[in-house]
């Protein structure tokens, strides 16, 4: 399958980067959702006019869609993990959280505040927020896409 | 903050739509760097999830006036039960103590203990957080035929429960979770749950995906009939769910009439992509 590919050059589909490396429990339900909301992106691009100015930009489209949902399954995850070590290790009453064998300590703790600001960083980049990954349907995410371009497009203009 | 960071931190944003090559290389980038961290974490992600439910519902009491701490520490540290498998005492879970002028109540909240059946005493159901009275854990090894031990609590001692979903919502997982409050608390169906002071939260369905009309109607529908809280997009609406003004919105154990929150949620107050994606959506044309 092609979530399998691991090396990422400019022509690999993002899911594809997004995915590799990942185990199947993970890489399957991210791929999975991504494959039938992008198939729904292109009907609704190419079928409903209020979603024609997003056409020319169906590879934004899809960045953004396989980022938002690679935030809903990982990082949303990530960040409630690293509250609740807050709060376990808060007044040193714990040194670590243990989940079976794993370990859950400032070291890996570090780590995940390391994915998680570059990750908002990104997003204030662009002028996004963590809501653009609020939705359940595709035809939400796409609605919130374009509210973003009209707001683009007249910062732009002044 | 260095004169780079203070510069970065104050340039414009980029736009997605104009700067579509620097989006693509830096979502691609960030991927990369961050791959095999992610990577490492990618068995513990569902846990993960459920962790973040019990802070919140942990820290629902410290903000109702509990004083809340981890208990049960194995060697310093916090070994988090994240199955039904296992005997309680070699976990941890969160203390809560209320101090009144006259009394000190004292409860535990656990992670994936068994509950003793409402309606017989040999049947379990095992929710994700239970809150129950203070050493109220209970230990038999009649309940498997290999008689090795069950940890589980009676029925008397469980004062709520949360279910945690990490998935869409659909209808039959909401009415589903009426099925765990008739075995667990069936008072609670005819509306004459017992009012427990001090306050505790009533039993909550936490889901973190995002509802439709028919779920939100549904949401509704449940809420009218019976004292229970269901919330959905628990990534997006926690913080303001279990935020200290308006905690009061969240149900505590009791009949409905009990329920008159003084705070009103924010109508107008919508995040700057919420507003306009609503107004958009009503007027959505289709040719």
């Amino acid at each position: 399958m092609s979530y399998y590919n691991t090396m990422a050059n400019e022509n690999t589909p993002i899911i594809n980067i997004i995915t590799s490396k990942l185990r199947g429990e993970l890489s399957i339900p991210i791929y999975n959702e991504f494959s039938w909301r992008f198939r729904e992106v292109k009907q609704l691009l190419g079928n409903y006019q209020y979603y024609a100015p997003l056409k020319q930009h169906e590879d934004i489209v899809e960045y953004l869609l396989a980022l938002s949902i690679f935030h809903n399954h990982v990082i949303a995850n990530l960040d409630g993990a690293e509250k609740f070590y807050g709060k376990v290790t808060s007044r040193q009453q714990a040194q670590a959280i243990t989940i079976g064998k794993y370990k859950l300590d400032a070291k890996e703790v570090r780590r995940i505040r390391s994915t998680l600001i570059a990750y908002d960083q990104l997003l204030i980049k662009f002028g996004l927020g963590r809501h653009i990954s609020n939705y359940q349907r595709t035809t939400e995410f796409l609605s919130k896409l374009l509210t973003l371009k009209n707001y683009e497009d007249e910062r732009f203009r002044n | 903050m260095s004169d780079s960071e203070t510069e970065e931190n104050t340039k414009p944003t980029k736009s997605p739509f104009k700067d579509k090559d620097e989006l693509k290389k830096e979502i691609t980038s960030f991927i990369n760097i961050h791959k095999a961290s992610i990577a490492h974490q990618a068995d513990r992600i569902s846990d993960f999830f459920e962790m973040s439910c019990f802070n919140y519902i942990v820290d629902y009491y410290t903000k109702c006036g509990f004083d809340v701490k981890p208990a049960g520490l194995q060697g310093g540290f916090y070994k988090y039960k994240c199955s039904t498998m296992g005997v309680q005492s070699n976990f941890s879970h969160f203390e809560a103590r209320f101090t009144s002028d006259e009394e000190i109540f004292e409860f535990e909240i656990h992670h994936n203990l068994a509950v003793q059946s409402a309606h017989l005493d040999k049947i379990y159901t095992t929710p994700d957080i239970s809150i129950i009275r203070a050493a109220s854990v209970c230990y038999t090894t009649e309940h498997y035929e290999r008689k090795v031990r069950f940890s589980f609590v009676k029925q008397a001692d469980i004062i709520s429960f949360c279910e945690v979903k990490n998935f869409n919502p659909f209808p039959e997982l909401l009415f589903n979770f009426i099925g765990i409050v008739n075995e667990l608390n069936p008072a609670i169906l005819t509306d004459s749950a017992l009012v427990r002071l001090p306050g505790h939260i009533a039993p909550c369905l936490m889901i973190s995906g995002h509802p439709n009309r028919h779920l939100k109607d549904i949401k509704e529908s449940l809420e009218s009939r019976y004292c229970i809280n269901i919330l959905f997009s628990l990534f997006y609406t926690a913080s303001r769910t279990f935020s200290k003004t308006y905690l009061d919105q969240l149900r505590q154990t009791g009949p409905l009439t009990n329920h008159n929150p003084k705070s009103s949620l924010p109508s107008g107050k919508k995040d700057f992509f919420e507003d306009f994606f609503e107004d958009e959506e009503e007027d959505l044309r289709v040719e």
